[in-house]
C-alpha cells in the first residue's frame, strides 16, 4: 500500500493487495460472526472489564452485542468500500479512523491465533510453517503504522 | 506493544479484586499492554478517545509499554465503564477498577 499525498490522502493497494485484504477482512468476518466463546480471539476482541467474574459477566452482558454489531458495520463497510474504489481508498476523517480499527481488529484476529509475541521482531523464517500468515500480519501492520502515523503527524 | 524494538520481560499484575465499596473513592480506568496494539496506535487511541495532547498521550502510552499497564482516566464508575467499553471498540484491553 502506497499513501498518496493529496487532500484527502489516498490509500493505493495494488490488486493483489486488495485481493488479499478482501479475503483477511472475510475471515475476520467470520471470526467475529462465530459463536465459540471460548474462542481466545473472542477473548481478546471483547475482553472482561473487571477482575471480578460476576462484574466482568454483567458488564460483557450490556455491551458485547452492541460492541459486535459496530465492528461488523465497520467491516462491512469497508469491504464495500475497497471494492467500490478498486483499492484508491480516499482517506478523510471518519474513513481514516474506521480503517484503522478495522486494520487493528484484523492484526488482532491474526496475531491472537499466530500467538505473537512481544519480543518478535517481525522477522520472517522461510521455513516457519506459519510464514504465510505472519507476513500478512506484517504487512497489516505496516499498512496500520503508515495510517496511523499519516493522522498524528 | 509492538513498534519499535524493545523487548519487555516484566509481567504486569492484574489489580487486587474489590474488598469494599467505599462511595469516595473515585473508579480508575487502566489500559494493559499487549504485544498485537502498535505504539502508534495507541498514543493515536488516547489522543481521539480522551482528547489528551500528544505529550501526555505518549507519556501514558510508554507508560502502558514500560510498566505493564497505565491509568488513563478516573471518574464515576458509569463513566470508567463508557471509556472501558470505548477503549474495547478500539481494540485495547482496558479494565476498571475502584481506586485503591
Amino acid at each position: 500500500m502506497k499513501l498518496i499525498e493529496d487532500v484527502p490522502p489516498r490509500m493505493s493497494f495494488t490488486d493483489e493487495e486488495t485481493r488479499l485484504l478482501g479475503e483477511v477482512l472475510q475471515a475476520v468476518k467470520d471470526e467475529i460472526t462465530g459463536s465459540d466463546t471460548t474462542d481466545p480471539v473472542i477473548e481478546r476482541l471483547f475482553p472482561a472489564a473487571y477482575d471480578d467474574p460476576g462484574a466482568a459477566g454483567a458488564f460483557r452482558d450490556l455491551t458485547e452485542g452492541d460492541l459486535r454489531e459496530e465492528r461488523l458495520i465497520r467491516l462491512v463497510d469497508t469491504v464495500e468500500e475497497l471494492d467500490a474504489t478498486e483499492g484508491e481508498v480516499p482517506l478523510s476523517g471518519d474513513t481514516a479512523d474506521r480503517w484503522i480499527r478495522v486494520l487493528n481488529d484484523a492484526r488482532l484476529v491474526l496475531g491472537t491465533r499466530i500467538e505473537v509475541s512481544e519480543d518478535w521482531d517481525h522477522e520472517l523464517d522461510p521455513e516457519d510453517p506459519e510464514v504465510a500468515e505472519k507476513a500478512v500480519y506484517v504487512w497489516l501492520s505496516a499498512v496500520q503504522e503508515t495510517v496511523v502515523q499519516s493522522l498524528i503527524g | 506493544m509492538a513498534g519499535i524494538a524493545s523487548p519487555e520481560t516484566e509481567v504486569a499484575e492484574r489489580a487486587a479484586p474489590e474488598s469494599s465499596t467505599d462511595p469516595d473513592r473515585p473508579w480508575i480506568t487502566i489500559v494493559w499492554n499487549d504485544p498485537i496494539n502498535l505504539m502508534s496506535y495507541v498514543t493515536h487511541v488516547f489522543m481521539t478517545v480522551f482528547g489528551y495532547p500528544k505529550p501526555k498521550a505518549e507519556k501514558l502510552m510508554m507508560d502502558v509499554h514500560k510498566k505493564g499497564k497505565a491509568v488513563v482516566s478516573s471518574g464515576t464508575r458509569e463513566r470508567m465503564e463508557a471509556d472501558v467499553n470505548v477503549l474495547h471498540g478500539y481494540g485495547l484491553w482496558a479494565t476498571l477498577s475502584q481506586d485503591s
